[in-house]
């Protein structure tokens, strides 16, 4: 029994050194493949550059030189284009890295958008955004959704925002798929501001995590036309909504009806009190210093550090910390705001 | 009949020894095609392109990293300086100087122009004295605080209540992280909406890496075999064990070198255990106790990419401490928290990740060690045990060297961190010798650990530091 199972582990030892073995050999084979292709990929990264400089920047046509012709050649044309769009990106650029790989590139990527591989299909689709292909996105339009990974069909959306409207407001709305937050201001901040406004409009069709990161994006845009969408927002039943409009209205820095804000100082969310003390920033101090001494005196420590922040930016803020009237009550928060004022001299 | 009770005795010993094996190997194999399954999948993604999508503040989230060192002068300038050149949109540098005895902080008060501030914090967890919180004139967002010494746990519960952000990211203060690592282990913190509470990063042995100004620039393996088996165990450790435990959110240890965690939920947990060895772990089996008692759906992940490069022990005697406390350590967190075994109300915890670390990574060492004496002992009692010796021989040839391989191979097959052919071929050789030396001696200490713990051992070793800057001097 022992010596038979001895046996059996002698051929599984064996059997483990023989695939050890082959998979030493395959790994040197794959690294000297590798190396062989980053010189290939070198030189002919040298003998173009000046060639690309010429067409992508001084408006010259392309050579036959700088035509790919195997996999080291793609890759160098990779990181050309990838290196223009990050360091040197305009229209202009962008149209003629399109013109050149709709022509020299789509069959190489489509070979990739069709691979097994995740990872390369992934590649693939980042390029098809990166460097226009636009002829491609019909193919990946015809992928079932059973096909496509999370990450697929974010990227996927991604396509349809830049290149087809109509289908990217279509999934959208219909709220098929669902991604984080981030993945949605990755989104929407590519979109024309048209677009954003449109959407904001039918706010209420979308996800609750494309809400969030549509009111955020706003926020960010900081365009003066989406404040009142912003205000209107502040009635919403949802407390995170009110939040982020808050927070999006103290980015742009413009409160036009002071009234809508009021609520807020009372609220029973800290976090509306703590944005609402931001917002007080925006306005002059004469019209929110009753507000900010109710802040002053709130129950949280951060909207108190808050008031006193926005309290000590007001050139008026030292004149009003020696009227001996205020409350005994705010003495630590006084002293915050006069630390704050010390330290900002 | 005294020779058949030895008899019945070594065949019971050596049953349960060879049971104990097999079983480990399965797991460890199962773990290894999991990791093989998932490395897969993402080893030709492209992987700077990804980072490039997060790298605007707007689309990520700042985060505080927190730096505690305790006589630290050798390794926490290069530390902090691969902090400052990390690529990530918004983040604060918070250096504990936990009552350092040596120029900790004057060096680094000189290095960075730190001048004493003051500063709101929080005092949601109980700390040790602050002293002085210094501000850096050349970086605005690398402060120094100045404590009373009172541990690392305590150190960092200081950096937790100074930190302005919503995450904290750990750091030893002898590590140096790649510039995209930070970018990467927020990854799945900031595409989960913050279902993911905590994620740890890859840690890998920085001795004989190549640096410049705090950045990594290469990689040469040491030429010290004790480094180098260190080297292959961390691979092993990392890639195969905790890729697969991560997925089903198992993951009971993730490295306090490089871990970042949502400092809303450690507040909730308390914060880091005071007076524990092991800290780290502590925390992270306090985080999912925590989970589970509020329902929560929320997860703690490892990322096998990002990585944090840390100096390893160069003797014997240094790494001996080291293990026996990371061996108390983990019992210590074990036994606290005992009444998780196998109990329903801590799910996939409780009756997965809890009896694998009991009997596979706590009492393994106690099996596999009476296994190596079982096989001294077989080969001086004569021929009956010569098979079963050779038998346990073997398996210990798999589980020790051949898994090691495996790991190997896989790193340079998906990661390639060390580029070179001839030191995949050093590491590869060397693993066959792990069997007969290195893995003897280390199951000794982390024995020795167990006993520790039995007497109630307190062990706050020191690991001496030759810095990652003097070696790059030597070069």
């Amino acid at each position: 029994m022992i010596i038979l199972t001895v046996e059996i582990l002698l051929w599984v030892i064996l059997a483990l050194l023989v695939i050890c073995f082959a998979l030493i050999l395959y790994l040197i084979i794959r690294r000297k493949v590798q190396e062989r292709r980053k010189r290939a990929a070198k030189e002919y990264i040298e003998k173009t550059e000046g060639l690309w400089e010429a067409f992508l920047l001084e408006g010259g046509d392309f050579n036959e030189e700088q035509v790919p012709k195997n996999k080291s050649e793609i890759m160098a044309v990779e990181y050309i284009f990838l290196s223009y769009i990050q360091n040197m990106y305009n229209e202009e650029v962008s149209r003629k890295i399109g013109e050149f790989s709709n022509k020299y590139l789509l069959n190489y990527y489509e070979k990739e958008l069709k691979g097994k591989n995740w990872g390369r299909r992934i590649n693939a689709l980042y390029k098809l955004i990166d460097f226009r292909l636009v002829e491609l996105v019909p193919y990946i339009e015809g992928l079932s959704h059973k096909q496509k990974s999370k990450e697929e069909q974010f990227l996927l959306l991604k396509i349809y925002s830049i290149f087809n409207k109509d289908k990217f407001d279509q999934i959208i709305l219909s709220n098929k798929y669902s991604f984080s937050e981030i993945e949605y201001k990755q989104i929407f901040s590519l979109l024309d501001e048209s677009i954003l406004l449109q959407l904001t409009n039918r706010l209420d069709e979308m996800q609750l995590n494309a809400q969030y990161a549509l009111i955020d994006t706003v926020g960010y845009i900081g365009n003066i036309e989406f404040v009142q969408i912003l205000e209107k927002l502040l009635d919403s039943k949802n407390s995170e909504i009110r939040i982020r409009s808050l927070k999006g209205i103290e980015k742009m820095g413009l409160v036009k009806n002071l009234e809508l804000f009021l609520p807020f100082v009372t609220s029973p969310v800290w976090e509306e009190r703590l944005m609402v003390a931001k917002v007080f920033l925006h306005v002059p101090l004469k019209f929110t210093l009753e507000h900010l001494m109710i802040l002053l005196k709130d129950s949280n420590r951060q909207v108190r550090q808050q008031a006193a922040s926005t309290f000590s930016n007001f050139p008026e803020a030292e004149s009003v910390l020696n009227n001996d009237s205020l409350s005994p009550v705010l003495e630590d928060s006084l002293n915050v705001v006069q630390e704050m004022i010390t330290r900002r001299l | 009949m005294m020779t058949n009770i030895v008899h019945g005795f070594m065949w019971f010993f050596g049953g349960i020894i060879f049971f104990y094996l097999i079983v480990v190997m399965a797991i460890y194999g199962s773990m290894l095609v999991f990791a093989l399954l998932k490395i897969r999948k993402e080893y030709t993604l492209d992987k700077a392109l990804l980072d490039e999508a997060h790298i605007d503040a707007f689309y990520s989230k700042p985060v505080s990293i927190i730096v505690p060192a305790y006589n630290e002068e050798v390794g926490v300038i290069d530390s902090v300086r691969s902090l400052l050149s990390l690529r990530y949109p918004e983040f604060e540098i918070i250096i504990v100087n936990d009552g350092s005895t040596d120029g900790t902080k004057q060096i680094v008060i000189d290095q960075f122009k730190m001048k004493p501030v003051d500063r709101f914090t929080s005092d949601e967890i109980k700390t040790k004295k602050v002293l002085q919180v210094y501000q850096s004139k050349i970086h605005p967002q690398c402060i120094l605080i100045d404590k009373e010494n009172g541990g690392k746990a305590d150190a960092l519960n200081v950096g937790i209540n100074h930190s302005k952000y919503p995450y904290f990211c750990s750091i030893d203060g002898d590590s140096i992280l790649e510039e995209t690592s930070l970018l990467r282990v927020m990854k799945p913190i900031i595409l989960s909406d913050g279902e993911v509470i905590a994620v740890g990063g890859n840690v890998r042995i920085a001795n004989g890496i190549q640096m410049q100004l705090g950045s990594v620039l290469g990689m040469n393996l040491s030429k010290n075999y004790l480094v180098l088996m260190q080297v292959i165990e961390y691979l092993r450790a990392f890639l195969m064990g905790r890729i697969a435990l991560s997925k089903f959110n198992l993951v009971l240890i993730i490295s306090g070198a490089f871990s970042v965690f949502s400092k809303k939920w450690v507040i909730d947990a308390g914060g880091y255990a005071i007076g524990t060895i092991g800290e780290d772990m502590e925390l992270i089996v306090k985080l999912h106790r925590l989970i589970y008692d509020r329902k929560a759906k929320k997860r703690i992940e490892f990322v096998p990419d990002p990585v944090c490069w840390t100096e390893a022990p160069q003797t014997m005697s240094i790494l001996r401490k080291q293990r026996r406390r990371w061996h108390q350590g983990l019992l210590e967190s074990l036994w606290k928290h005992k009444k998780m075994t196998l109990n329903p109300r801590y799910g996939g915890i409780g009756f997965i990740s809890f009896p694998y670390f009991w009997f596979v990574e706590c009492l393994g060492p106690l099996i596999e060690l009476t296994g190596y004496v079982y096989i001294i002992a077989a080969y001086f009692m004569g021929s009956v045990y010569y098979e079963i010796a050779l038998l346990l021989l073997l398996m210990f040839v798999i589980y020790g060297g051949i898994f090691s391989i495996f790991a190997v191979l896989f790193e340079a097959w998906s990661m390639n961190r060390y580029p070179k052919i001839s030191d995949i071929f050093r590491m590869v050789l060397l693993s066959f010798t792990e069997m007969f030396w290195y893995r003897p001696i280390t199951l000794f200490w982390r024995c020795e650990g167990i006993f520790n713990f039995l007497r109630k051992k307190s062990e706050w070793g020191k690991m001496e530091r030759v810095g990652l800057a003097s070696k790059e001097q030597q070069k």
